[in-house]
Protein backbone atom coordinates (compact mmCIF):
# COMPACT_ATOMS: atom_id res chain seq x y z
CA UNK A 1 0.00 0.00 0.00
CA UNK A 2 1.18 3.66 -0.55
CA UNK A 3 0.66 7.14 -0.17
CA UNK A 4 -1.61 7.46 -2.88
CA UNK A 5 -4.17 4.86 -1.86
CA UNK A 6 -3.86 5.91 2.06
CA UNK A 7 -4.58 9.88 0.38
CA UNK A 8 -7.48 8.04 -1.52
CA UNK A 9 -8.79 6.72 1.41
CA UNK A 10 -8.79 9.25 3.48
CA UNK A 11 -10.47 11.91 0.40
CA UNK A 12 -13.35 9.80 0.07
CA UNK A 13 -16.32 12.03 0.94
CA UNK A 14 -19.53 9.72 1.01
CA UNK A 15 -20.43 6.04 -0.25
CA UNK A 16 -24.04 5.42 -1.30
CA UNK A 17 -26.24 2.74 0.88
CA UNK A 18 -29.89 1.86 0.48
CA UNK A 19 -31.36 1.91 3.73
CA UNK A 20 -31.73 -1.99 4.27
CA UNK A 21 -27.35 -2.36 3.89
CA UNK A 22 -27.14 0.19 6.52
CA UNK A 23 -29.66 -1.93 8.78
CA UNK A 24 -27.58 -5.05 7.73
CA UNK A 25 -24.20 -3.37 8.33
CA UNK A 26 -25.98 -2.46 12.09
CA UNK A 27 -26.78 -5.63 12.69
CA UNK A 28 -24.35 -6.97 11.57
CA UNK A 29 -21.75 -5.34 13.61
CA UNK A 30 -24.00 -5.39 16.66
CA UNK A 31 -23.98 -8.94 16.27
CA UNK A 32 -19.66 -8.82 17.37
CA UNK A 33 -18.63 -9.10 20.06
CA UNK A 34 -17.56 -5.78 22.00
CA UNK A 35 -13.63 -6.80 21.33
CA UNK A 36 -14.66 -6.84 17.73
CA UNK A 37 -17.56 -4.08 17.56
CA UNK A 38 -16.99 -1.08 15.91
CA UNK A 39 -18.96 1.50 18.01
CA UNK A 40 -18.55 4.65 15.96
CA UNK A 41 -19.79 2.37 12.92
CA UNK A 42 -22.77 1.86 14.76
CA UNK A 43 -23.71 5.42 15.66
CA UNK A 44 -23.10 6.31 11.86
CA UNK A 45 -25.92 4.08 11.77
CA UNK A 46 -28.02 5.29 13.32
CA UNK A 47 -28.29 8.72 12.89
CA UNK A 48 -28.22 8.14 9.45
CA UNK A 49 -31.33 5.57 9.72
CA UNK A 50 -32.85 8.25 12.32
CA UNK A 51 -32.48 10.56 9.80
CA UNK A 52 -34.76 8.12 7.44
CA UNK A 53 -37.04 8.19 10.71
CA UNK A 54 -37.71 12.00 11.68
CA UNK A 55 -40.11 13.33 13.37
CA UNK A 56 -40.92 15.84 10.49
CA UNK A 57 -41.33 12.54 8.25
CA UNK A 58 -44.77 11.97 10.53
CA UNK A 59 -43.05 9.43 13.22
CA UNK A 60 -43.89 11.40 16.64
CA UNK A 61 -42.04 9.71 19.50
CA UNK A 62 -44.50 8.73 22.20
CA UNK A 63 -42.33 7.56 24.81
CA UNK A 64 -41.14 9.76 27.55
CA UNK A 65 -37.03 10.07 27.52
CA UNK A 66 -35.65 7.67 30.11
CA UNK A 67 -33.72 10.53 32.07
CA UNK A 68 -30.99 10.06 34.09
CA UNK A 69 -32.56 10.81 37.45
CA UNK A 70 -34.60 7.85 36.88
CA UNK A 71 -32.03 5.91 35.87
CA UNK A 72 -30.40 6.66 39.06
CA UNK A 73 -33.62 5.31 40.80
CA UNK A 74 -34.22 2.50 39.07
CA UNK A 75 -30.12 1.84 40.47
CA UNK A 76 -30.73 2.32 44.05
CA UNK A 77 -32.66 -1.14 44.11
CA UNK A 78 -29.77 -2.91 42.30
CA UNK A 79 -28.70 -4.55 46.30
CA UNK A 80 -31.81 -6.04 46.32
CA UNK A 81 -31.42 -7.48 42.45
CA UNK A 82 -28.09 -8.76 43.33
CA UNK A 83 -29.28 -10.04 46.75
CA UNK A 84 -31.48 -12.33 44.83
CA UNK A 85 -28.42 -13.62 42.92
CA UNK A 86 -26.24 -14.20 45.92
CA UNK A 87 -27.69 -17.68 47.76
CA UNK A 88 -27.42 -16.82 51.46
CA UNK A 89 -24.69 -17.54 53.46
CA UNK A 90 -22.61 -16.79 50.25
CA UNK A 91 -19.55 -14.33 50.77
CA UNK A 92 -20.54 -10.62 49.92
CA UNK A 93 -17.98 -9.06 48.17
CA UNK A 94 -15.58 -7.26 49.95
CA UNK A 95 -16.55 -3.83 48.32
CA UNK A 96 -15.63 -1.05 50.52
CA UNK A 97 -17.98 1.41 51.92
CA UNK A 98 -16.91 4.92 51.06
CA UNK A 99 -18.84 7.72 52.18
CA UNK A 100 -22.34 5.96 52.15
CA UNK A 101 -21.68 4.88 48.41
CA UNK A 102 -22.05 1.22 48.57
CA UNK A 103 -23.31 -0.08 51.95
CA UNK A 104 -23.46 -3.39 52.63
CA UNK A 105 -26.92 -4.32 54.66
CA UNK A 106 -27.01 -7.55 56.23
CA UNK A 107 -27.55 -9.75 52.90
CA UNK A 108 -27.76 -7.48 50.34
CA UNK A 109 -25.95 -4.70 48.93
CA UNK A 110 -26.80 -0.70 48.25
CA UNK A 111 -25.43 0.60 45.91
CA UNK A 112 -26.01 4.79 46.11
CA UNK A 113 -24.71 5.87 42.65
CA UNK A 114 -25.33 9.65 43.16
CA UNK A 115 -21.85 8.99 45.07
CA UNK A 116 -23.44 9.09 48.70
CA UNK A 117 -25.08 12.90 48.19
CA UNK A 118 -27.98 14.21 50.59
CA UNK A 119 -31.44 14.62 48.95
CA UNK A 120 -33.04 17.83 48.72
CA UNK A 121 -36.46 16.26 50.05
CA UNK A 122 -38.91 19.53 48.08
CA UNK A 123 -36.46 19.05 45.23
CA UNK A 124 -37.82 15.20 45.13
CA UNK A 125 -41.05 15.71 46.05
CA UNK A 126 -41.67 18.16 43.10
CA UNK A 127 -39.93 15.41 40.73
CA UNK A 128 -42.72 13.23 41.63
CA UNK A 129 -45.54 15.58 41.75
CA UNK A 130 -45.79 15.38 45.98
CA UNK A 131 -47.40 18.19 47.41
CA UNK A 132 -44.56 19.26 49.84
CA UNK A 133 -47.39 20.53 52.51
CA UNK A 134 -48.74 17.64 53.15
CA UNK A 135 -45.84 15.58 55.65
CA UNK A 136 -44.84 17.65 58.76
CA UNK A 137 -42.24 20.11 58.57
CA UNK A 138 -39.69 18.13 60.32
CA UNK A 139 -38.85 16.02 57.43
CA UNK A 140 -37.84 19.83 56.51
CA UNK A 141 -35.45 21.45 58.82
CA UNK A 142 -31.77 20.73 59.00
CA UNK A 143 -31.51 18.00 61.37
CA UNK A 144 -33.53 15.89 58.65
CA UNK A 145 -31.29 13.93 56.23
CA UNK A 146 -32.79 12.48 52.99
CA UNK A 147 -30.32 9.23 52.74
CA UNK A 148 -32.05 7.30 49.87
CA UNK A 149 -35.29 7.96 47.17
CA UNK A 150 -36.27 4.70 45.06
CA UNK A 151 -39.34 3.35 43.81
CA UNK A 152 -41.75 1.48 46.00
CA UNK A 153 -44.24 -0.42 43.65
CA UNK A 154 -46.54 1.07 41.21
CA UNK A 155 -47.00 4.95 41.60
CA UNK A 156 -45.00 5.30 44.71
CA UNK A 157 -41.69 6.00 46.17
CA UNK A 158 -39.83 5.98 49.03
CA UNK A 159 -37.76 8.30 50.32
CA UNK A 160 -35.41 7.12 53.57
CA UNK A 161 -34.22 9.47 55.97
CA UNK A 162 -32.47 9.92 59.31
CA UNK A 163 -33.37 12.59 62.33
CA UNK A 164 -30.08 13.60 63.56
CA UNK A 165 -31.23 15.36 66.79
CA UNK A 166 -33.65 12.13 67.52
CA UNK A 167 -30.80 10.02 66.85
CA UNK A 168 -33.37 8.08 64.99
CA UNK A 169 -34.10 6.84 60.88
CA UNK A 170 -37.46 5.67 59.16
CA UNK A 171 -38.74 6.32 55.27
CA UNK A 172 -41.65 8.22 54.07
CA UNK A 173 -43.22 6.50 51.51
CA UNK A 174 -45.97 8.09 48.92
CA UNK A 175 -48.31 6.55 46.69
CA UNK A 176 -50.78 8.06 44.65
CA UNK A 177 -54.14 6.78 44.22
CA UNK A 178 -56.45 7.78 41.34
CA UNK A 179 -60.10 8.97 41.61
CA UNK A 180 -60.98 5.20 40.59
CA UNK A 181 -59.29 2.95 42.87
CA UNK A 182 -61.62 2.32 45.19
CA UNK A 183 -58.93 -0.23 47.17
CA UNK A 184 -55.49 -0.50 48.28
CA UNK A 185 -53.93 2.99 49.46
CA UNK A 186 -57.17 3.91 50.98
CA UNK A 187 -57.34 1.27 53.48
CA UNK A 188 -54.51 0.86 55.59
CA UNK A 189 -53.82 -2.57 56.52
CA UNK A 190 -51.63 -3.62 59.17
CA UNK A 191 -49.25 -6.35 59.22
CA UNK A 192 -47.48 -6.82 62.24
CA UNK A 193 -47.81 -7.07 66.27
CA UNK A 194 -49.18 -4.07 67.55
CA UNK A 195 -48.07 -2.55 70.84
CA UNK A 196 -50.30 0.84 70.58
CA UNK A 197 -52.34 2.33 68.36
CA UNK A 198 -54.14 5.65 67.88
CA UNK A 199 -55.85 7.71 66.11
CA UNK A 200 -55.84 11.77 65.65
CA UNK A 201 -56.43 14.58 63.38
CA UNK A 202 -54.07 17.22 62.60
CA UNK A 203 -54.84 19.67 60.19
CA UNK A 204 -57.94 18.01 59.23
CA UNK A 205 -56.18 14.72 58.47
CA UNK A 206 -56.84 12.05 59.88
CA UNK A 207 -54.09 9.89 60.99
CA UNK A 208 -53.48 6.17 62.17
CA UNK A 209 -50.58 5.78 64.45
CA UNK A 210 -49.09 2.75 65.97
CA UNK A 211 -46.19 1.11 67.70
CA UNK A 212 -44.80 -2.64 66.89
CA UNK A 213 -43.54 -4.78 69.10
CA UNK A 214 -40.16 -4.35 66.60
CA UNK A 215 -39.57 -0.94 68.13
CA UNK A 216 -41.02 1.20 65.17
CA UNK A 217 -44.00 3.87 65.25
CA UNK A 218 -46.13 3.90 61.61
CA UNK A 219 -47.94 7.08 60.75
CA UNK A 220 -50.72 6.60 58.02
CA UNK A 221 -52.70 8.77 56.46
CA UNK A 222 -54.29 9.50 53.17
CA UNK A 223 -55.03 13.36 51.50
CA UNK A 224 -55.37 14.52 48.46
CA UNK A 225 -55.29 11.33 46.59
CA UNK A 226 -51.85 10.83 48.12
CA UNK A 227 -51.03 8.11 50.68
CA UNK A 228 -48.50 8.27 53.44
CA UNK A 229 -46.71 6.13 55.69
CA UNK A 230 -44.34 7.27 57.85
CA UNK A 231 -42.25 5.07 59.63
CA UNK A 232 -40.10 6.06 62.22
CA UNK A 233 -37.70 3.62 64.26
CA UNK A 234 -36.51 3.23 67.73
CA UNK A 235 -38.53 6.24 68.80
CA UNK A 236 -42.08 6.31 71.04
CA UNK A 237 -45.60 6.61 70.11
CA UNK A 238 -45.60 10.21 71.56
CA UNK A 239 -41.94 11.29 69.82
CA UNK A 240 -43.61 10.79 66.72
CA UNK A 241 -46.93 12.43 67.90
CA UNK A 242 -44.99 15.46 68.69
CA UNK A 243 -43.44 15.34 65.02
CA UNK A 244 -46.40 14.80 63.16
CA UNK A 245 -48.32 17.77 64.66
CA UNK A 246 -46.32 20.37 63.00
CA UNK A 247 -47.09 20.78 59.11
CA UNK B 1 -12.73 4.67 29.64
CA UNK B 2 -12.39 4.06 33.00
CA UNK B 3 -15.40 3.31 34.66
CA UNK B 4 -14.24 3.54 38.29
CA UNK B 5 -13.44 6.49 39.23
CA UNK B 6 -9.58 6.95 41.29
CA UNK B 7 -10.89 5.85 44.40
CA UNK B 8 -12.71 2.57 42.67
CA UNK B 9 -16.03 3.99 43.10
CA UNK B 10 -18.12 3.49 40.16
CA UNK B 11 -18.33 6.40 38.33
CA UNK B 12 -21.58 7.45 37.04
CA UNK B 13 -20.76 10.27 34.78
CA UNK B 14 -19.08 6.85 32.58
CA UNK B 15 -22.60 5.81 32.07
CA UNK B 16 -24.04 9.16 30.80
CA UNK B 17 -21.60 9.27 28.26
CA UNK B 18 -22.41 5.97 26.82
CA UNK B 19 -26.15 6.86 27.60
CA UNK B 20 -26.68 8.80 24.50
CA UNK B 21 -25.44 6.31 22.11
CA UNK B 22 -27.66 3.46 23.81
CA UNK B 23 -30.83 5.74 23.85
CA UNK B 24 -30.22 6.28 20.15
CA UNK B 25 -30.05 2.93 19.54
CA UNK B 26 -33.06 1.99 21.54
CA UNK B 27 -34.98 4.54 20.07
CA UNK B 28 -34.20 3.56 16.60
CA UNK B 29 -34.68 -0.75 17.42
CA UNK B 30 -37.90 -0.06 19.45
CA UNK B 31 -39.51 2.54 17.00
CA UNK B 32 -42.74 -0.01 16.58
CA UNK B 33 -43.01 0.28 20.25
CA UNK B 34 -42.32 2.74 22.01
CA UNK B 35 -43.17 1.84 24.78
CA UNK B 36 -40.76 -0.21 25.76
CA UNK B 37 -38.41 1.76 25.18
CA UNK B 38 -37.56 3.04 28.34
CA UNK B 39 -37.54 -0.55 30.01
CA UNK B 40 -35.14 -1.70 27.87
CA UNK B 41 -32.73 0.81 28.40
CA UNK B 42 -33.40 0.67 32.38
CA UNK B 43 -32.46 -3.31 32.09
CA UNK B 44 -29.65 -2.36 29.94
CA UNK B 45 -28.57 0.29 32.98
CA UNK B 46 -29.37 -2.46 35.40
CA UNK B 47 -27.36 -5.11 33.55
CA UNK B 48 -24.35 -2.75 33.25
CA UNK B 49 -24.30 -2.17 37.17
CA UNK B 50 -24.38 -5.61 37.92
CA UNK B 51 -21.22 -6.21 36.01
CA UNK B 52 -19.48 -3.04 37.53
CA UNK B 53 -20.91 -4.44 40.90
CA UNK B 54 -19.19 -8.12 40.35
CA UNK B 55 -15.69 -6.24 39.86
CA UNK B 56 -16.13 -7.14 35.57
CA UNK B 57 -15.26 -3.81 34.47
CA UNK B 58 -15.71 -3.89 30.27
CA UNK B 59 -12.55 -2.75 28.43
CA UNK B 60 -14.86 -1.35 25.79
CA UNK B 61 -18.12 -0.06 27.74
CA UNK B 62 -19.84 1.53 24.50
CA UNK B 63 -19.14 -2.12 22.85
CA UNK B 64 -20.21 -3.76 25.37
CA UNK B 65 -23.30 -2.14 26.29
CA UNK B 66 -24.68 -2.02 22.94
CA UNK B 67 -23.78 -5.70 22.75
CA UNK B 68 -26.39 -5.95 25.61
CA UNK B 69 -28.66 -3.93 24.15
CA UNK B 70 -28.57 -5.33 21.27
CA UNK B 71 -29.30 -8.72 22.92
CA UNK B 72 -32.09 -7.39 25.20
CA UNK B 73 -34.02 -5.95 22.31
CA UNK B 74 -34.03 -9.23 20.43
CA UNK B 75 -35.72 -10.81 23.21
CA UNK B 76 -38.17 -7.78 23.99
CA UNK B 77 -39.14 -8.61 20.44
CA UNK B 78 -39.69 -12.45 20.93
CA UNK B 79 -41.60 -11.14 23.80
CA UNK B 80 -44.06 -9.14 22.19
CA UNK B 81 -43.68 -11.30 18.61
CA UNK B 82 -45.61 -14.05 20.86
CA UNK B 83 -47.97 -11.66 21.93
CA UNK B 84 -48.20 -9.82 18.76
CA UNK B 85 -46.88 -10.03 15.09
CA UNK B 86 -44.57 -6.99 14.76
CA UNK B 87 -42.88 -6.55 11.62
CA UNK B 88 -40.42 -3.57 10.57
CA UNK B 89 -40.94 -2.58 7.30
CA UNK B 90 -37.39 -0.91 6.04
CA UNK B 91 -37.28 1.68 2.89
CA UNK B 92 -34.95 0.72 0.61
CA UNK B 93 -34.69 3.70 -1.26
CA UNK B 94 -30.75 5.06 -1.67
CA UNK B 95 -29.35 7.24 1.00
CA UNK B 96 -26.39 9.45 -0.01
CA UNK B 97 -25.17 10.34 3.82
CA UNK B 98 -22.97 7.67 5.09
CA UNK B 99 -20.26 10.48 5.07
CA UNK B 100 -16.97 9.76 6.08
CA UNK B 101 -15.19 12.67 7.41
CA UNK B 102 -12.64 14.10 4.63
CA UNK B 103 -9.16 13.94 6.54
CA UNK B 104 -6.97 16.94 6.23
CA UNK B 105 -4.20 15.69 3.64
CA UNK B 106 -1.53 13.42 4.57
CA UNK B 107 1.27 16.47 3.11
CA UNK B 108 0.10 18.64 6.50
CA UNK B 109 0.58 15.83 8.46
CA UNK B 110 4.43 16.44 8.33
CA UNK B 111 5.70 12.77 8.03
CA UNK B 112 8.02 11.69 5.29
CA UNK B 113 7.05 9.87 2.36
CA UNK B 114 9.62 6.99 3.60
CA UNK B 115 8.02 7.50 6.69
CA UNK B 116 4.10 7.13 5.49
CA UNK B 117 5.46 3.95 3.31
CA UNK B 118 6.24 2.44 6.18
CA UNK B 119 3.02 3.48 7.62
CA UNK B 120 1.12 2.19 4.80
CA UNK B 121 2.81 -1.13 4.42
CA UNK B 122 2.35 -1.62 8.57
CA UNK B 123 -1.54 -0.59 8.34
CA UNK B 124 -2.14 -2.79 5.30
CA UNK B 125 -0.35 -6.11 7.38
CA UNK B 126 -2.94 -5.09 10.04
CA UNK B 127 -5.89 -5.55 7.69
CA UNK B 128 -7.45 -9.35 7.12
CA UNK B 129 -6.76 -11.38 3.92
CA UNK B 130 -10.27 -10.35 2.87
CA UNK B 131 -10.28 -6.89 3.39
CA UNK B 132 -6.34 -6.83 1.64
CA UNK B 133 -7.96 -8.02 -1.55
CA UNK B 134 -10.74 -5.73 -1.62
CA UNK B 135 -7.87 -3.06 -1.19
CA UNK B 136 -5.96 -4.42 -3.76
CA UNK B 137 -8.71 -5.08 -6.04
CA UNK B 138 -10.26 -1.62 -5.80
CA UNK B 139 -7.69 0.82 -5.13
CA UNK B 140 -4.72 -0.55 -6.94
CA UNK B 141 -6.77 -2.77 -10.01
CA UNK B 142 -9.61 -0.03 -10.14
CA UNK B 143 -12.18 -3.04 -9.97
CA UNK B 144 -15.74 -1.88 -9.94
CA UNK B 145 -17.88 -3.38 -6.42
CA UNK B 146 -19.72 -6.09 -9.04
CA UNK B 147 -16.14 -7.07 -10.47
CA UNK B 148 -14.87 -7.92 -6.80
CA UNK B 149 -17.77 -9.60 -5.70
CA UNK B 150 -17.34 -11.90 -8.52
CA UNK B 151 -14.31 -12.94 -7.62
CA UNK B 152 -14.42 -13.36 -3.84
CA UNK B 153 -17.65 -15.01 -4.41
CA UNK B 154 -20.04 -12.41 -2.30
CA UNK B 155 -23.13 -9.77 -2.73
CA UNK B 156 -22.06 -6.43 -4.38
CA UNK B 157 -23.63 -4.88 -1.24
CA UNK B 158 -22.03 -7.19 0.77
CA UNK B 159 -18.71 -5.62 -0.70
CA UNK B 160 -19.84 -2.26 -0.80
CA UNK B 161 -20.42 -2.27 3.04
CA UNK B 162 -16.79 -4.15 3.42
CA UNK B 163 -15.37 -1.86 1.53
CA UNK B 164 -17.11 1.34 3.53
CA UNK B 165 -15.92 -0.83 6.91
CA UNK B 166 -12.58 -1.01 5.59
CA UNK B 167 -12.20 2.76 4.94
CA UNK B 168 -13.68 3.31 8.59
CA UNK B 169 -10.79 1.17 9.92
CA UNK B 170 -8.26 2.43 7.73
CA UNK B 171 -8.54 6.17 8.71
CA UNK B 172 -8.72 4.99 12.23
CA UNK B 173 -5.18 3.27 11.78
CA UNK B 174 -3.87 6.35 10.32
CA UNK B 175 -4.88 8.68 12.48
CA UNK B 176 -3.40 6.77 15.14
CA UNK B 177 -0.03 6.27 13.60
CA UNK B 178 -0.27 9.64 12.65
CA UNK B 179 -0.74 10.52 16.45
CA UNK B 180 1.79 8.12 17.41
CA UNK B 181 4.92 9.53 15.08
Amino acid sequence: MNKEILQEILQTESVSFSSEEIQQMLDEELEKSPEEMDTQLIDLCIDVLNMQNAPDKKETKKHKNIGVKKILLIAAIIGIVAALAIPVGADIPAIESQGGIVNVLENFIRVNLTGGKEYNLSVEFSTYGIPHELIPCKFYKEECIITDVGPAGDNAYRFGFELTDLDTDGYIAVGYVPDEFEFGYKYADIYAEVEQLKKMTVNGIDMLIYSTVDGDVDVNYFVDNFSFSICFRDLTVNEATEIIRNF
Amino acid sequence: MDILNSEGIFDDKMWKECFAGIKKLCEYKLRSCPDEIDNVISDVYLAFVIEIHNNKVPDNPQAWLYSVANNIIKDKYSQLNKQNHFSISISSHDIEAMELTVFPDLSDAMISDADITLMADKIFSQLSQEEQQILTYFHYENKSMKEIADIINKSESAVKQKHYRLCLKVRRLIKESIENY
